[in-house]
């Protein structure tokens, strides 16, 4: 999808960026080598960076405008989606965390398997529905000078 | 950072319908799509008949309970809620939203019971019926579009498909005037545009338009280019105004080049929604987009099939195979595919609205059930095929046996993910 607002093709990208990442994880998940290792470790640091940035970003200061352009309960529903990935996200960095320091048993590794599953699912149709919603209603909702604005904040 | 639950939702108007209306057009969908299977069941030698000479009977009950009750009603059902999506624009009036239903499920019903019983007033008093609903539905969409903004491709599909809409409603009237009144019309020229406009116009412009957001949307890849979606759509467009001039006038030659211009806009829009898939993000596309292919595979047949018809090179007997390629093969064949994803997405939303987070899609899918469902209508699809082409009773019914098996596993995967949404 082209999208005339910078904020939005910003967004996008990042987007794109995680339906890559988690799209892998999804397909390797079965297997661990160290490869998958690697790849969970990538996985888990571009997670906490979205968590903390693109979400916080979000929820700041887009959702709030989505609401007041009518479009509440979307916005609503998206932050709620938010919550739940932090938490899953927060499962998965900490599984992440004890693999990297090898003292992840069998036990571990299957929940590491199981919370990644998730959360690929999660993320996936969270993506689709920011995609579908989110991003061209900005199309509409920003003026130029806003929306440099707000690509200025979320670069800073 | 969190805001609190309803932070959001004071005031707002949305464009999220509750979910009672889009599921209602969805249930009323899976009702009537047993029933017509039902009824292809019971009269099998029906099909031959209505092929080669029209008129009233259960085959007439059971396309139209394929045509109006599982393809219109599902496409109004989906529209209602994917349009405001596509166009920023939330429904002018969900009251209006529910009418539709009241005004054409009871519709459906009393025309495939007039049409099925021989008797023309309940056929007419059911096509009024219907038609009422589809004006409603017909001001709803032109109030969504006129006021349209983004996704310019599914827009210009959307106007085509109101204005077959509308010329479709106006040459059912008729038909069912020349039933009920007797008014003087060449009924096979009138049925066969009827057709056209329904079929290829009102549902094919529909499902090609809102395929260019919603496949890509499922396979998470680039939608195709609108330069693309534009051409396929205006090489449509054209085919269906020929198609109609063709069979009013009447000429063989141009109906002939009206299939062969369809084919190839049908050709365009698949290469354009396969390139996009090609470029997906995820590896898998899933089970459904099986059903998908296999419905690309019935349009382009169906328009191959029309174009030799018209020109004298097809065998006898060829009106029923089109009809089978065009109306299960293509268009039930794509709905029912779309539908598997939409509903536990949909559900999904609606269950995660309360404050608790949307839980997962794979949660609301029931795999096995629409694995059933998946065998069960491709072998009816196959069978029904095969039966249309042999002209071969025995083979029909059993296509007619497995294709109510198909519906069934599909109201149990429909009433599966009801159940997952109430006791979330």
């Amino acid at each position: 999808m082209d999208f005339e607002r910078q904020i939005a093709r910003r967004l996008h990208e990042e987007h794109v960026a995680t339906l890559e990442i988690w799209s892998r994880v999804e397909q390797t998940v079965g297997k661990r080598d160290a490869a998958l290792d690697a790849l969970i470790a990538r996985a888990a640091a571009a997670l906490a960076d979205e968590v903390a940035r693109h979400f916080d970003f979000e929820e700041k200061e887009l959702f709030p405008r989505l609401a007041q352009a009518g479009e509440g309960d979307i916005a609503e529903l998206l932050a709620e989606e938010h919550g739940v990935i932090r938490g899953a996200a927060a499962q998965f960095d900490e599984l992440a965390r004890q693999l990297r320091a090898g003292s992840l048993d069998a036990a571990g590794w299957q929940r590491l398997r199981v919370a990644a599953l998730e959360l690929a699912e999660r993320l996936v149709a969270h993506v689709q529905k920011e995609e579908m919603s989110l991003l061209p209603a900005l199309e509409d909702l920003l003026d130029e000078a806003t929306d440099a604005e707000l690509a200025l904040t979320y670069s800073g | 950072m969190i805001p609190a639950a309803g932070a959001f939702t004071a005031g707002a108007r949305s464009r999220l319908l509750p979910a009672s209306v889009p599921l209602r057009y969805f249930g009323a969908a899976v009702l009537f799509h047993a029933l017509a299977w039902a009824l292809l069941l019971v009269y099998p030698a029906e099909l031959a008949r209505f092929a080669a000479y029209g008129g009233l009977g259960p085959a007439l009950a059971a396309l139209h309970l394929v045509t109006l009750g599982v393809l219109a009603m599902t496409a109004v059902g989906a529209t209602l809620q994917l349009f405001p999506i596509a166009t920023r624009q939330a429904v002018r009036s969900v009251a209006a939203a529910r009418l539709v239903w009241w005004l054409l499920a009871p519709g459906v019903a009393l025309f495939a019971a007039g049409a099925a019983s021989h008797r023309p007033q309940l056929l007419g008093a059911g096509a009024a019926l219907a038609i009422a609903g589809l004006a409603v539905y017909g001001w709803l969409l032109f109030e969504n579009l006129r006021r349209a903004r983004g996704m310019r491709a599914v827009v210009a599909h959307g106007w085509g498909a109101l204005a077959a809409l509308v010329l479709l409603a106006a040459s059912g009237l008729a038909l069912a005037a020349h039933y009920e009144h007797g008014l003087a019309l060449d009924r096979g020229a009138f049925a066969a545009a009827h057709l056209v406009l329904a079929a290829y116009g009102f549902m094919g412009l529909l499902a090609m338009g809102l395929s260019q957001f919603l496949l890509p949307m499922f396979a998470v890849s680039p939608a195709p280019s609108v330069r693309s979606a534009y051409a396929a759509l205006a090489a449509a467009a054209a085919a269906i105004v020929l198609a109609v001039a063709a069979l009013l006038a009447p000429s063989e030659r141009l109906l002939g080049a009206a299939a062969l211009l369809g084919l190839t806009a049908a050709a365009a829009h698949v290469l354009a929604m396969e390139g996009a898939l090609k470029k997906r993000l995820r590896p898998q596309l899933g089970p459904a987009f099986l059903l998908v292919r296999v419905a690309w595979a019935c349009l382009l047949a169906s328009l191959a099939l029309a174009a030799l018809i018209a020109l004298g090179w097809a065998p006898p007997g060829a009106a029923a195979l089109f009809g089978v390629l065009l109306v299960p093969g293509w268009l039930l064949t794509f709905l029912l595919a779309v539908l598997q994803r939409i509903v536990p997405f949909l559900a999904t939303v609606h269950a995660g609205g309360r404050g608790r987070g949307a839980p997962l899609v794979s949660s609301f899918t029931p795999a096995r059930t629409l694995a059933a469902h998946r065998v069960l209508h491709l072998t009816a699809l196959a069978l029904l095929l095969a039966g249309a082409a042999l002209g071969t009773e025995w083979l029909v019914r059993a296509a007619a046996a497995a294709g109510l098996g198909a519906a069934l596993a599909y109201g149990a995967f429909f009433v599966q993910v009801l159940a997952r949404l109430k006791e979330d």
